[in-house]
């Protein structure tokens, strides 16, 4: 890495360390004797050494080409040069429950709330490409999002809502190129111009292994799964995103920061490996990857943690993959805030905890932002629930004014001397990844999960020890237990009225054509060489049920197990 | 040939710290020699200053390998080893193939360990109470640290492991379902978890699920234990200094939280409840064979149930006993 001058000279590095060795022996000696500090040695969430106070000294080897302008390489300051002046970031509350019908109508209401951008939440069996009349499916039905079978149910979903305007995110990964070619067949069917389309499938197989473990296929073809979706994206899509490479969930399995970073730019080489081994040109695909990491409680780690991770896509994709142009080294995020925070003694406190995760994630420059709701150590948010949580984003975007000057926190001593240490850590736990043979040969020797169980264990005790305090549980603990909180109710119809529906769909489609497109998938599929977007997008279109290509597919490629080892 | 020394001048040589009085002394022990007992009751006294560690683990697991290289590790802080063994298959047993013996050679040869195996099997009277009583007199005879080296299987092997203070539960990776083997709960009693041959690649993945294990249920509060995860490796002589400042860490703690209190009393307890089923049982199998096989009989004719049966026969358990206090008593 070549490094250009350092922003201070020498000689006024020298000065300015005196004067802080001044400073300890008068000042902070003096204090310290009469009120000793609060810990011997303070520390943040990821375990980084916090020391009393930062100057230009903690950012000696600090370069401007390493902070630089927004906008422009390598994009610490954030991936475009106006930011929250042009346009505020994306307000958009993940939804789903029930029926497609129900969701459709969640969606309406958040657009009446002022929402700006659309976000499916799918249940587990659509999460894990069962069918609802499948007998793992069982009481999982609408539960904990909306079901989708055929694309009747999409196009219901979306119902009413136009592609065209609205960008459309959806939560689902080892099934998600189905409901990409749903989403396509939908919008194609409503006439919609494909080019103008804009939205995410997460479809990030890597961290499933890694750490949120929902997996159909093995390593493998689901890889292949997501490099079909990256270059048939490429060609017919070129505003949606066919993967957002996602930090959110190591995080929550227990990762710190810095391994959130690091593994997510671990899935991230392996995912652009295999795109340009199928022949597509970096520049071609990589303007199109997207992020998605969660805002965490530690307040300055967090800005520096995105501040950090842009920085180092960009360097991976420009001297790594030689990327040219400047979009293929901007790194676009969405950011969540941090569910496992949340706490169910006392839950308004929780909107207290969110907004400053939120805080951090626009400080930090975040494309889009899903406020959690105060119940959500209950049950799935409430209407009322996700309105605060809409409106927590609406103060900090028209209230606050952090929205009129782009990375506002730039140039703290601390968060740069933060940002450069997470990026160190970063590279060198990909350099470790590198010499252990990979990020595959990781994952089967369960490295990353072994990292992510480590930190989890250690923060596990931090908490039930009380030395990370946690408001309403470990400290401020209020006696007579957790009040009523009014939670989203469960239809239990739901699940009837899916099978009905999916029943329906089943007898009036020709199962002639749908028996040969199954055929035709799994040639496809034993064609490593070939896309299997086409395919399934007819298959939808047909009539095909999630289920039917899921287990056409299961069939040929097999299931993954991971393999207990004590 | 000069007739035996007398166990009570044995018991008197190892509180003096002789460590041959000490073997001798063990031996006679797990021979069930009744002339040792009132030696071992006065020796019993002595005892309560060494920290006992049960080390147990599934075969193949690398427990004795483990146990080698900690018993060095503690002995370059000049403080004394004992070692127990009740593996069949630990080299400590005799079980051992060439190589291992040669490794363990150093040990061996240093007089600040003293190594013993117990005969797994036929040990008269329990092999629970032979090992505990073989802890005792090492105890006695100064050693700072025991290291209890158990397969953790058998209900005899587990009994041993919870008299010690600072349980270690050792696995390895890649055996997969042999996890099973280990009996329910000895994943749980453990105060310190190791995870050896972490050498290995997939070494990871078991320090992950014991951690996820642990995360279920853990405790709370500053003054609790969090049990440590420690992956060690002979081959690469890595995590044996962290296992043995785990387990300091766990005497220490035991100490200051006044746990070692309650789990000194647990021990004698568990111990005392053993010994005392242990005597009844010998009692049937002695000299109350003709009234178990009469009782046997009818249960096995179905003229009487099991539990009716078993009440039967301590009721006669317990009328002898009376009989023999008023009376003669023996023993």
């Amino acid at each position: 890495m070549s490094r250009q001058q350092t922003l201070f000279s020498e000689e006024e590095l020298k000065r300015i360390d005196d004067e802080c060795a001044d400073w300890e022996r008068r000042e902070v000696a003096a204090f310290v004797a009469r009120a000793p500090e609060r810990r011997d040695a303070f520390r943040t969430g990821a375990g980084l050494s916090v020391e009393r106070t930062y100057t230009p000294v903690d950012n000696a080897g600090l370069a401007w080409s390493d902070v630089g302008l927004p906008g422009r390489y390598p994009f610490t300051r954030g991936p475009y040069p106006t930011m929250y002046r042009g346009r505020t970031w994306t307000m958009r509350q993940i939804a789903g429950f029930g029926t497609a019908q129900d969701t459709n109508r969640r969606f309406h209401y958040l657009m009446q709330q002022g929402q700006t951008g659309l976000s499916v939440d799918f249940d587990m069996p659509t999460l894990m490409g069962y069918d609802s009349d499948h007998e793992m499916s069982a009481g999982e039905v609408g539960r904990e999002g909306v079901a989708i079978d055929t694309l009747a149910d999409m196009e219901d979903l979306f119902d009413g809502i136009d592609l065209e305007r609205i960008s459309v995110s959806m939560t689902i990964n080892p099934s998600a190129w189905i409901l990409y070619a749903m989403y396509i067949a939908v919008a194609e069917t409503r006439g919609f111009d494909l080019t103008k389309l804009s939205g995410t499938i997460q479809n990030d197989i890597l961290k499933e292994y890694m750490a949120q473990k929902e997996w159909i296929y093995p390593v493998r073809p689901s890889l292949r799964i997501v490099r079909d979706c990256i270059t048939y994206g490429a060609q017919h899509l070129p505003r949606y995103n066919p993967l957002n490479i996602s930090g959110y969930h190591i995080s929550e399995a227990g990762a710190t920061a810095i391994q959130e970073v690091a593994y997510t730019m671990a899935s991230t080489i392996q995912y652009v490996q295999e795109a340009v081994k199928a022949g597509v040109a970096v520049d071609d695909f990589a303007p199109r990857l997207s992020f998605f990491f969660v805002s965490q409680a530690d307040f300055f780690e967090e800005i520096a943690k995105f501040r950090a991770a842009r920085r180092v896509y960009a360097r991976i994709m420009r001297e790594r993959f030689g990327a040219e142009k400047p979009e293929s080294c901007r790194l676009r995020f969405h950011a969540q805030t941090a569910a496992a925070t949340l706490t169910k003694a006392q839950p308004k406190v929780n909107i207290v905890r969110t907004a400053f995760q939120a805080l951090s994630a626009v400080l930090g420059g975040a494309q889009s932002l899903h406020t959690n709701g105060l119940d959500e150590a209950y049950a799935i948010p409430t209407e009322e629930a996700m309105k605060i949580a809409l409106r927590t984003q609406q103060v900090i975007a028209h209230e606050t004014g952090v929205t009129d000057v782009v990375d506002g926190i730039g140039g703290s001593w601390y968060v740069e001397n933060l940002t450069n240490r997470i990026e160190e850590e970063v590279f060198r736990i990909l350099d470790e990844v590198e010499e252990l043979g990979g990020t595959i040969q990781c994952i089967d020797d369960g490295y990353f999960q072994r990292g992510i169980s480590d930190s989890a264990y250690e923060f596990a005790i931090r908490k039930a020890s009380g030395d990370r305090p946690v408001i309403a549980v470990n400290c401020f603990v209020e006696e007579g237990g957790d009040p009523e909180v009014e939670t989203h109710p469960h239809d239990p119809e739901t699940e009837r009225r899916q099978i009905e529906r999916l029943r329906r769909v089943r007898g009036d489609r020709d199962e002639v054509r749908v028996q040969q497109l199954l055929e035709r998938l799994r040639e496809i599929a034993e064609d490593e060489s070939d896309n299997i977007m086409p395919v399934t997008i007819d298959l939808v279109r047909a009539g095909a049920s999630m289920g039917d290509i899921v287990e056409t597919l299961r069939e040929t490629w097999g299931t993954y197990r991971e393999t207990p080892v004590i | 040939m000069s007739a035996p020394v007398p166990s009570t001048e044995l018991a008197a040589r190892v509180r003096d710290g002789n460590l041959r009085a000490a073997a001798r002394l063990i031996t006679r022990v797990e021979a069930g020699e009744e002339e040792c007992r009132p030696a071992l009751a006065e020796l019993y006294q002595s005892t309560g200053r060494a920290h006992v560690v049960g080390i147990t683990g599934v075969p193949g697991s690398g427990k004795s390998t483990l146990v080698s290289q900690l018993a060095r590790t503690i002995r370059a802080d000049g403080r004394r080893v004992g070692i127990v063994a009740i593996d069949p298959s630990s080299p400590f047993s005799g079980g051992a193939i060439l190589g291992d013996r040669i490794r363990m050679s150093d040990l061996v040869e240093d007089p600040g360990v003293f190594i013993r195996s117990m005969a797994t099997r036929g040990a008269l009277g329990g092999l629970a109470r032979a090992s505990l009583d073989a802890v005792d007199i090492l105890d006695a005879a100064g050693l700072d640290i025991i290291l209890i080296e158990t397969v953790g299987v058998g209900q005899d092997e587990v009994d041993v492991v919870q008299a010690a203070h600072t349980t270690v539960v050792v696995s390895a990776p890649g055996l997969g379902d042999d996890i099973q083997a280990i009996k329910a709960g000895v994943l749980e009693i453990a105060d310190v978890h190791v995870v050896s041959k972490a050498d290995r690649p997939d070494a990871g993945k078991a320090v992950s699920e014991i951690k996820n294990m642990l995360m279920m249920s853990m405790p709370e509060g500053a003054d609790s234990w969090y049990t440590p995860v420690i992956a060690t490796s002979a081959e690469r002589a890595t995590g044996f200094d962290e296992l043995r400042d785990a387990i300091d860490r766990h005497q220490a703690f035991l100490a200051e939280s006044g746990a070692l209190d309650g789990k000194r009393s647990q021990i004698a307890a568990t111990r005392m409840l053993k010994i005392a089923e242990g005597l009844v049982r010998e009692d049937f199998r002695r000299q109350r064979e003709a009234e178990l096989a009469d009782v046997l009989d009818r249960v096995s004719r179905r003229e009487t149930d099991p539990h009716t049966g078993a009440r039967e026969l301590l009721a006669a358990l317990q009328s002898r006993i009376h009989h023999e206090s008023t009376a003669d008593p023996v023993q």
